[in-house]
């Protein structure tokens, strides 16, 4: 289980402190995948470091099991940290070990015997699909691949917790699905807590089971996949079940619906929005199954005299209309990234 | 002109013809009798001298780097203080730095005389030069992986050995190739005040017994030399770079 409680993170320039965490608390229960997403600039980044103590916190516990890793002399960090394994960004093998040495590392250099090591080595490298790739360094492996060793090793040690620090940012989407199915397998094998960091909500909607939105240093929104999607209208929702832009033509209003399964079947909202009349007509659409339950939403397009008519209709039936404002900006917060 | 100013003349003219050998080139015994001994000693030389800059260099370097501002453990001042003693190191011009052994040599060695005696003052000159390329190698390694090991539960020593040097190893062979090569041409100077080798046989039989072929033979040898050294660097690099 990892706690955060009140972290706080504040960096100084020669310009002011900055806030990088701005007081973030945070549970993740035993066995769940849990995303961080953000837009860059979040504070993404210094949230995962201060995790793995790489960096200090200024302030705030770090618990994992219920041990305050912020509160640990270093001697005891080193044995602490193994209660986590991190999958890097960047991968971060070392280049002159080949795979088996790479995963057997953690256990040798804590003391374990080197068969031993090496038996456990290969056994996680059959777990990631690799169990024949051991005498490869990792120059001679594709990044996907490298990226899967990396998770072995991360796991070698037998942490009950998994970090992952953007692990498939720089690999396309065929290859992040593997990786992704990897850390979701090894997440049902095993049982381990994993906590992701991304910028892609393609991610989230792979593999979480629960999410968090961190913009400026804090926790915007978060809750079970299920919970936020349904939060109509809320950041996470739209950018979890994103719609394609359609252009409205002159004298045309604008509406968002949305529905989740629980309450609705699909053929049930879509001949609903087919009943609505000539006046309307439905832009773009998507139906999506995250986190077991269907969810959906629906641009409709409606002349600006029949608006108030269709969504009467709509909310009548139960369904939940809003009128689109523009997109929030995430990315143009960058530059002052999480001012206190 | 007297007689005897005559037969002192003769004489200093059979001793020349008799210090020329019989010939030139390879027909010419005061080089063919000596250039064995002369890379022998060369190469006693620059290898012992290598072997000791590298062995002391090396944790020089590293400990440069340890405490360096992006370093495993950074202490200012020392760093600095390291970083001083390294180059103050190596703006010793060398012809400097071996007059000034001259007394440590004798001390060592009993003389100063002998391929042995450019042994001190190389590996001394050597030490500070190895030290700032083998820091240059280590500060090549990732962060990322220094990290990596940190979150594996690696200890200091065992980050520095097992992945920092590991990791550099093969920067660290080609700063030693480097090293090694530029040895040999300070090698050659320290032959000119006593101590043995090329040097030794450029300066007192070449340059001195005015033998230009010696010189002509020599550069010759110690660019076959130097090719062979570079290229056994070369492959033990290709053999130890596992990223390509």
């Amino acid at each position: 289980m990892i706690e955060l409680i009140d972290l706080r993170k504040v960096f100084r320039t020669p310009t002011g402190t900055i806030a990088a965490l701005d007081g973030i608390s945070l549970t993740v229960p035993d066995g769940e995948i849990h995303g961080i997403v953000g837009p860059s600039g979040a504070g993404k980044s210094t949230l995962i470091r201060c995790l793995t103590l790489l960096e200090r916190p200024t302030s705030g516990s770090v618990l994992i099991d219920g041990t305050d890793m912020a509160a640990l002399p270093a001697r005891q960090l080193r044995q602490g940290r193994q209660r986590i394994g991190m999958v890097f960004q960047a991968g971060n093998l070392f280049d002159s070990r080949n795979a088996l040495n790479n995963v057997a590392y953690p256990l040798v250099v804590t003391g374990t015997k080197k068969s031993a090591a090496r038996a456990r080595a290969q056994e996680l490298l059959d777990l990631v699909g690799l169990g024949d790739r051991a005498d490869s360094y990792p120059a001679q492996l594709s990044g996907g691949q490298r990226q899967r060793v990396g998770i072995a090793r991360a796991l070698a040690g037998n942490p009950s917790v998994l970090l992952c620090d953007e692990p498939s940012s720089a690999l396309d989407w065929a290859t992040t699905r593997q990786v992704l199915e990897v850390i979701k397998r090894v997440n049902q094998a095993i049982g381990i807590t994993v906590l992701i960091i991304t910028h892609e909500m393609a991610v989230v909607r792979q593999v979480c089971d629960s999410v968090s939105l961190l913009a400026k240093g804090k926790i915007e929104q978060r809750g079970p996949l299920g919970e936020v999607v349904t939060d109509y209208g809320s950041q996470l929702a739209r950018d979890l079940i994103p719609l394609a832009t359609a252009p409205v033509g002159a004298a045309r209003a604008q509406l968002e619906v949305s529905f989740s399964s629980a309450d609705f079947s699909i053929r049930e909202v879509l001949r609903l929005l087919a009943d609505l009349g000539s006046d309307t007509a439905i832009e773009t659409g998507t139906i999506e199954t995250l986190a077991g339950q269907r969810v959906g939403r629906f641009q409709i397009d409606v002349d600006q005299d029949s608006r108030e008519r269709v969504v009467a209709q709509l909310q009548a039936a139960g369904l939940h209309v809003a009128t689109p404002e523009a997109p929030p900006d995430l990315l143009a917060d960058q530059g002052e990234e999480a001012q206190p | 002109m007297s007689l005897a100013s005559l037969t002192s003349v003769t004489t200093v003219a059979a001793g020349w013809v008799a210090a020329r050998g019989d010939g030139t080139y390879f027909n010419n015994t005061a080089f063919t009798s000596r250039i064995w001994g002369a890379i022998g000693g060369t190469l006693g030389q620059v290898a012992i001298s290598t072997l000791v800059g590298v062995l002391v260099g090396l944790p020089i370097g590293l400990a440069v780097w340890y405490c360096a501002p992006e370093g495993l453990h950074p202490v200012r001042w020392l760093h600095q203080v390291l970083n001083f003693v390294v180059d103050l190191g190596r703006a010793i011009p060398f012809l400097i730095l071996m007059l000034l052994l001259l007394g440590f040599t004798r001390f060592l060695l009993g003389s100063a005389l002998g391929w042995q005696a450019g042994v001190p003052p190389l590996a001394v000159g050597c030490i500070p030069f190895f030290a700032r390329l083998a820091e240059n190698a280590v500060r090549g390694v990732a962060v990322g992986k220094i990290e990596a090991a940190q979150m594996a539960g690696a200890s200091r020593w065992q980050i520095v050995w097992g992945v920092v040097v590991r990791e550099a190893l093969p920067g660290l062979v080609a700063a030693a190739t480097v090293t090694f090569i530029t040895l040999i041409g300070y090698s050659m100077i320290t032959g000119t005040i006593g101590a043995g080798g090329l040097g030794d046989l450029v300066y007192n039989w070449g340059y001195t017994r005015n033998q230009p072929d010696i010189f002509v033979m020599v550069v010759v040898l110690v660019l076959i030399l130097v090719e062979v050294v570079q290229l056994i660097g070369d492959f033990l690099v290709r053999k130890l770079d596992h990223t390509r």
